[in-house]
């Protein structure tokens, strides 16, 4: 168990945006978003009347709470109570609404965001709060950390315009499984990080799978595996110290894993729990431990609009440094949307 | 009496396991060797087609283009070090000539050609890869059979060191002056 524990602390936490070095948004991005905020769009319009209907009907409830609240001083102690559940009913009734009414407004202003972005492009971009990469996608490589339970969130997808075919996705991913300890359920978290796919230049036929989990080396450490892959032994002692590759034809791994390419994973991924997966033309990258900002727009507030726009290139960039520094892409689709 | 049997079907079972050990590596071995020669094939039924198409347009690399033609017949004759010398030599020159496509804005527009270039780079590496490969089996089968006390049941049944594939500087050298003495 301390073997275990010394070799999940060596592992660093990272922020997917020490990648990148900082930038400025475009004066064409910062114009388009002001014209959001300022209302100058019909969307924008359409939201701004939204909450305010909002804000009429949550007086009218408030009103009805605190004629309510009234009613105990003509009654009995018992009405009291009554009251007092509904009072608080009320409460949580109109702050599981608000929150439902301020997520909903920040989704569609996120829309807007994500279409000023895509619009300055040369490819469709996709985002969702709430959704991500697939679970079926994670679980192809039977390396992956169980995962009972799937919980992906702010998912970027980038779609090339011309091709359409997915370029990049990405996605925050919490994964665990509960069990039952005595009379009590207890949560264990597998994963907690990052979910990249993206598309691999090369063609394959083979899945590989590669973890930087030592201990899964040894034979019995492998358990559940089956006959899916064999371990393949690659020529860098650095890599192969630091990774486990396996997969079910030892030449088209080395073809995809080039002595350039293990270098540059090396380079990147050092000191990182992670977990890579190549199915179908993709690439699965799964960064254990590391984090994004979650900005999200408030309502009428400009600069929380910039921020959150600068935030999501910010996600989007560090996705295409990572893609860059490997050699996978070579276009980027950021360049438009910075100074 | 019964430790006498119990140690002899220890070694049995241990002569049992090396023997079967070292045919699966060496039947890895010779698998990765046929998947490399796969690859080469492919190469030297490429090499006509891609010499044939780029012959009109880069009328300036003769010497190179002949040089590839006389290396793909010879290798296809080779064998042993001779032979990895000249696909050496032949993986050389085929870079060469990929670098120099660049110089022919002709050639980049003609789709035949692209395709073959495509082609070309991809069985290049996959020669790469199918090398690297081979190679590596052999380090594992080497260590195999000559690891004590292995390395006693190995030569007893008669298996032996297996050869990278790799040419040797002087094999390399040779073929440059080969070349030499035609032009």
């Amino acid at each position: 168990m301390f073997f275990f524990k010394s070799l999940i602390s060596r592992q660093k936490e990272g922020h997917l945006y020490d990648w990148i070095s900082p930038f400025e948004l475009s004066v064409q991005i910062k114009q388009a978003i002001e014209e959001i905020v300022s209302g100058k769009t019909d969307e924008s319009f359409r939201i701004k009347d939204k909450i305010e209907a909002i804000k009429k009907q949550n007086k009218l409830i408030f009103a009805v709470i605190a004629l309510l609240s009234l009613l105990p001083l003509l009654y009995s102690l018992e009405l009291i109570i009554v009251t007092f559940i509904i009072l608080i009913a009320a409460f949580f009734g109109l702050k599981w609404r608000f929150t439902k009414v301020l997520t909903s407004y920040q989704k569609t202003a996120m829309d807007q965001i994500v279409k000023v972005i895509s619009d300055h492009t040369d490819n469709n971009i996709y985002f969702n709060l709430e959704k991500g990469i697939l679970k079926e996608e994670f679980k192809v490589n039977p390396l992956m950390p169980r995962s009972d339970s799937y919980e992906p969130s702010w998912h970027v997808k980038v779609v090339n315009k011309e091709t359409h075919q997915t370029d990049i996705e990405a996605c925050k991913l919490l994964t665990y499984y509960t069990y039952q300890d005595e009379n009590e359920s207890k949560r264990v978290t597998t994963f907690l990080g990052i979910f990249l796919k993206i598309k691999f230049p090369k063609e394959f036929q083979e899945d590989i799978y590669i973890t930087t989990e030592t201990w899964r080396r040894g034979a019995g450490g492998f358990l559940g595996f089956g006959s899916k892959a064999d371990r393949i032994v690659l020529e860098s002692p650095l890599f192969e110290k630091k990774f486990n590759v396996f997969g079910n034809d030892p030449v088209e791994a080395r073809y995809i894993l080039t002595l350039d390419f293990m270098e540059k994973l090396l380079e990147k991924l050092k000191d990182i729990r992670c977990y890579l997966t190549f199915h179908k033309g993709y690439l699965y990258v799964a960064l254990d431990k590391f984090t994004i900002e979650e900005i999200l727009p408030q309502v009428g507030d400009k600069e929380s609009y910039l921020v959150a726009t600068h935030n999501i290139i910010a996600y989007m960039k560090a996705v295409e440094y990572f893609a860059k520094a490997l050699s996978i892409r070579e276009n980027k689709f950021t360049k438009d949307l910075i100074l | 009496m019964s430790y006498a049997i119990i140690s002899l079907l220890l070694i049995l079972a241990y002569v049992v396991f090396s023997y079967n050990h070292f045919i699966k590596k060496r039947n890895k071995l010779k698998e990765a060797y046929a998947t490399m020669d796969v690859m080469l094939k492919k190469r030297y039924d490429l090499i006509p087609n891609l010499v044939k198409t780029v012959n009109q347009y880069m009328i300036h690399e003769k010497t190179l283009l002949e040089e590839i033609t006389k290396l793909r017949q010879e290798a296809m004759v080779c064998s042993g070090k001779i032979r990895e010398a000249k696909e050496d030599a032949l993986s050389e020159r085929l870079s060469t000539l990929i670098a120099r496509f660049e110089s022919y804005p002709e050639l980049k527009a003609s789709d035949n050609m692209l395709h073959l270039q495509r082609t070309l780079v991809k069985t290049e590496e996959y020669i790469g890869a199918s090398r690297r490969n081979y190679n590596s089996t052999v380090r594992l089968y080497n260590t195999a059979i000559q690891v004590f006390p292995a390395n006693m049941l190995a030569s007893l049944f008669g298996f032996t060191k297996a050869g990278y594939f790799e040419a040797l500087e002087e094999e390399k050298n040779n073929v440059e002056l080969s070349f030499r003495k035609d032009e």
